[in-house]
């Protein structure tokens, strides 16, 4: 017994009404439910809002509203989402931090080869430009995105996560401000430089995480 | 799933080894093959199955791939090379694992 089209909008607006908007997710769990819809009906002789509500019981833990302090606390979604979303992001995190921190390592190297005077000035200019390079390349990969018109679990990962670092370059820019007081101390900082160096990192994530997208995107339309 | 601890470890497994032997399959097929093959004795939920298929699509182990069947959008996962080469590694850890563990439920006990 296959579901008609307006028995699959019912399914369709209960996920529209939990928030699972994503297709890479939604499409799944609709047809999963579907599939479950249509063989309860045939096994059981049940109608269609009875089995709906069984399956609806059984997805409820799944589709339960979530969010996780990884991700940014102003953000949730279905637990389902978050959860891919945090699986995800603790990759970046790990792959960010080891970077940051050789690059750190570097800089400490060369604070002590050159005269710090202009090492700090150097590394100020590097930091802040990439940091509006960077809120530059995420306002026009947001825009990119918008224009597909389709969400996916990768566009709720950049956009909770652009909203963060966005922020961040802006607030920590050392063009703007010296918020750890080390261009002003005239001294190496181990500790600032590597706060600088993982946002300057986790920058280069932006695209990746647009690409996934685009892949989303581009399978479902294929 | 039944005595979900026991299985928890082996669901990447059992996903890969089905899908070996399937093609392609879509996420509530998995469901139903598992049960139908340990008839009705291991259930996998929902919960489960979705964060492992994506676990291995991200790995690189599986691709996706979407077709549209009975007016709605299904995605299909099959192995990549990559996959088919950890899915025989697995196997064998697997194997080992059930060959150990049995030993030590039921040691067969010799006299030198």
């Amino acid at each position: 017994m296959k579901l008609e089209q307006n028995q699959l909008d019912v399914i369709e607006n209960y996920l529209n009404w939990k928030e699972l908007v994503q297709v890479d997710l939604k499409n799944e769990v609709l047809d999963h439910m579907a599939n479950s819809i249509e063989d309860r009906m045939e096994e059981d002789g049940v109608s269609f809002s009875m089995a709906f509500k069984d399956v609806v019981l059984v997805w409820e833990k799944e589709l339960s509203n979530n969010s996780s302090p990884l991700i940014g606390l102003l953000f949730s979604g279905p637990k389902m989402l978050i959860y891919k979303c945090v699986k995800e992001l603790k990759q970046i995190y790990y792959r960010t931090a080891v970077i940051a921190f050789l690059i750190t390592i570097l800089f400490t190297v060369l604070s002590r080869k050159f005269d710090i005077t202009l090492f700090l000035e150097f590394s100020r200019n590097l930091f802040g430009y990439t940091y509006f390079l960077a809120i530059g390349i995420i306002v026009i990969l947001h825009f990119a995105i918008r224009r597909t018109k389709t969400k996916s679990s990768f566009s709720y990962l950049f956009k909770t996560q652009a909203v963060g670092f966005g922020f961040f370059y802006i607030i920590h820019n050392p063009l703007l401000t010296d918020m750890f007081g080390v261009f002003k101390s005239g001294e190496y900082d181990f500790v600032a430089f590597l706060a600088y160096s993982i946002m300057l990192v986790f920058s280069f994530s932006f695209f990746p995480l647009y690409k996934a997208h685009l892949k989303v995107f581009n399978t479902i339309n294929a | 799933m039944a005595n979900s601890k026991l299985y928890k470890g082996s669901l990447n497994t059992i996903i890969l080894k089905l899908l070996d032997e399937g093609g392609r399959m879509y996420g509530y097929e998995i469901t139903q093959k598992v049960k139908e093959i340990t008839r009705g004795e291991l259930k996998i939920t929902e919960g489960a199955l979705y964060p492992a298929l994506h676990k291995l699509e991200a790995e690189g182990l599986l691709v996706v791939e979407v077709a549209k069947v009975d007016n709605r959008l299904r995605k299909y996962y099959k192995l990549t090379e990559q996959g088919v080469k950890e899915k025989t590694n697995r196997l064998v850890e697997l194997e080992d694992f059930i060959r150990n563990m049995e030993q030590l439920v039921n040691p067969k006990w010799t006299i030198n």
